[in-house]
């Protein structure tokens, strides 16, 4: 029996060009002893009668065919059949991607190769776009690890700059920055406040001091005018300027420019004491003022290298090496995130209340995927936490508790609100959203903290809950002009499967 | 004789109190003006409602506010400020008596001369809105602005009005 008898009977009694799909019978040197449509319009043959060429004609690369052959022999030797092998195919000048489904055709008796039996799939498009595919993931891979290249020198950019502005802070107060950090940024106004008052009498002294002849010999009309004019608003700053963020650095500038035209006075006309007052009295404003603006910058900056370092775990967390997941009291956790989160609660002047600190369940998981996340959780009850009462520092609590055979973790803090279609809609587990309500005061976030939060907890079969009501018991309506302007207490609770006690 | 009033100033940007708070220091501290702030553009109708100014800067990347309806405007582009443009639809509320963007008249006393544009986008940008509504002074936000960059924004919004005015 030869190939061509034996695709000859497999049309007649089986269908075979009736498949939906392309096949072929071929010589073993490739010629084509039949095949049908689909292959035919694959390889731009005639669609009817013999096809007087080879299938070898439309490698791309002719080398290729003895290969492919070799691996179906090799893979009947073994009862199997080639499959899925793709090759380029050159049709009509255009290359196209095929996979073959081939095996060898034997005669029955003796056994003897008498051809090849195969299947044809056009994958050109697929094969393609997996090409692209894996063009990309390679580029997101290469810009991944770019990315956490970059974010690392940044947070170490901010290391510096906070090392510096803390010898800054401590050159200006000539105290330590830990006694700094304890004083609330209201009581530096205030001083500041105090320093803009006496600024104003000493200036108003040094204009009075003197009559008006000889103090046109020591300064120009218009340098006395302008000083003149900063007395009032200095003794009024308060109301002249309402908000600390921009009381400090218009006081700042102004003492300055008094300090400049200060040193223009001729010398030897006015009193060297009064002028001496308004100098120091100008400079002393002007120190608190940079202290004020170091302290705040010192506050944006820590807050900014949290948000990186956040930014930068979630980024390169698909390309870290796999951590096993292992045993963990939820009370390490709970510790770790409150050392990672120290430092920028302090800056912040946010106390951290641990309560039920004697919880001692434990939960299984990637250690640094759960830590991220309850930092993460941890880093925005701060950030959001408005100041409750001059006399205490503003704070979140922290709980941990079993529920439903679950651990939870909770934290609360009171200041800024969520609304309840952001909740309801998922709005602020969407990764990128921002509150509406928590872009007030320039407040930095990436919009990444809940929603990697609440991915590290499904991924530990376990859910994040978020809830938000107005702090004061009362009645309110969700259209009321202020509502959103009262203070709101926040709460998210990350709860994880608890696991057994040992 | 009663003591000649300061020109009344409202500037309408939110940013006022970050990055751009040292453009306020020279403007207090010139004491030449009764000055206001709003830092959404609720806040801005309100200023706008109760008295005249003089002159009226405004930033284009505003937050709306608690008013239901430009809060609808700025839901309806996933609250972001920089599609917005809320400063955007405030002048054409209030310069074109676009009723479409707020139910509320606008104020009579607001014209083109009394305002100026102060903003993030260049102008090449903004330059038809701008020639649609009439407004000629702009200034575009920068690194290296001058403190004094306000102050010299609402003196040229005064020196035209009084050469409008001659």
């Amino acid at each position: 029996m030869d190939a061509r008898q034996l695709a000859t009977d497999l049309i007649a009694h089986y269908n075979f060009l009736d498949l939906p799909i392309g096949v072929y019978v071929v010589a073993p040197d490739g010629r084509f002893l039949a095949c049908n449509r689909p292959v035919r319009e694959l390889l731009h043959l005639p669609l009817d009668g013999e096809v007087n060429t080879t299938l070898a004609q439309f490698y791309v690369d002719p080398k290729a065919r003895a290969e492919i052959l070799q691996k179906a022999n090799d893979a009947e030797a073994r009862g199997a059949y080639l499959e899925k092998e793709i090759i380029p195919f050159r049709v009509d000048g255009r290359e196209i991607f095929v996979e073959d489904y081939c095996k060898p055709l034997r005669d029955p008796q003796t056994r003897d190769l008498i051809g090849y039996i195969g299947c044809l799939v056009d994958i050109t498009a697929e094969h393609i776009a997996e090409k692209r595919e894996s063009k990309l993931q390679h580029q997101v891979e290469e810009l991944t690890f770019d990315i956490g290249r970059v974010l690392h020198a940044n947070t170490s950019t901010l290391l510096m700059a906070q090392q510096t502005l803390d010898g800054v802070a401590e050159a200006l107060s000539q105290r330590a920055l830990r006694d700094m950090m304890a004083m609330p940024l209201d009581e530096l106004d205030d001083q500041l406040i105090k320093h803009a008052e006496q600024l104003a009498s000493a200036l108003e002294k040094l204009i009075q001091s003197t009559d008006p002849e000889r103090r046109l010999k020591a300064l120009s009309e218009a340098q006395w005018e302008n000083l003149a004019t900063k007395i009032t608003p200095l003794r009024e700053v308060r109301d002249f300027i309402p908000g600390m963020e921009m009381r400090v650095p218009a006081l700042r500038s102004t003492a300055h420019q008094i300090t400049l035209t200060c040193l223009e006075i001729a010398p030897g006309i006015l009193s060297k004491e009064l002028a001496r007052e308004v100098l120091r009295a100008s400079a002393q404003v002007e120190s608190s003022a940079c202290l004020i603006d170091v302290l705040m910058t010192r506050t944006a900056i820590i807050q900014m290298d949290a948000t990186l370092r956040s930014l930068r775990d979630f980024i390169t967390s698909e390309v870290r090496t796999h951590e096993p997941a292992k045993r963990m009291p939820v009370k390490l956790l709970i510790e770790h995130s409150i050392k990672q989160m120290a430092e920028f609660a302090k800056s912040s002047r946010v106390a951290i209340v641990w309560r039920e600190r004697d919880f001692e369940g434990a939960v299984e998981g990637i250690e640094r995927d759960l830590a991220r996340a309850l930092t993460n959780l941890l880093h925005n009850a701060i950030k959001y936490s408005w100041r409750r009462d001059r006399a205490k520092a503003p704070w979140v609590t922290i709980r941990a508790y079993e529920r439903d055979a679950m651990a939870c973790i909770e934290f609360e803090n009171w200041g800024v609100p969520i609304a309840p279609e952001e909740i309801e809609q998922g709005l602020v587990f969407q990764l990128g959203y921002r509150g509406k309500w928590s872009k007030d005061r320039g407040r930095l976030g990436t919009g990444i903290g809940l929603t990697d939060a609440q991915r590290a907890a499904q991924a530990h079969h376990g859910d994040l809950q978020v809830a938000s009501r107005p702090a004061t018991a009362g009645h309110h309506h969700t259209d009321e002009a202020e509502y959103y302007h009262q203070p709101f207490i926040t709460t998210v609770t990350l709860c994880l499967p608890l696991l057994g006690r040992r | 004789m009663a003591a000649k009033s300061k020109p009344r100033v409202l500037w309408i940007e939110d940013s006022a109190r970050l990055e751009l708070r040292n453009l306020v220091g020279p403007l207090f501290f010139s004491n030449k003006y009764e000055f206001n702030l709003a830092e959404d553009v609720t806040s801005a109708m309100h200023f706008m409602r109760v008295k005249e100014y003089d002159a009226v800067i405004v930033d284009i990347r505003l937050p709306p506010g608690i008013d239901p309806a430009w809060s609808q405007l700025y839901r309806q582009t996933g609250f972001d400020k920089v599609h917005a443009q809320l400063g955007l639809k405030l002048l054409r509320w209030l310069l074109a008596k676009d009723d479409t963007i707020h139910p509320d008249a606008p104020p009579g006393w607001i014209e083109p001369q009394r305002v100026a544009v102060f903003t993030v986008e260049s102008k090449q940008e903004i330059q038809n809105h701008l020639d649609e509504l009439g407004i000629q002074i702009f200034q575009q936000k920068s690194a290296g602005l001058r403190d004094t960059t306000l102050l010299e924004l609402i003196d040229q919004i005064l020196a035209r009005r009084v050469e409008t005015a001659q």
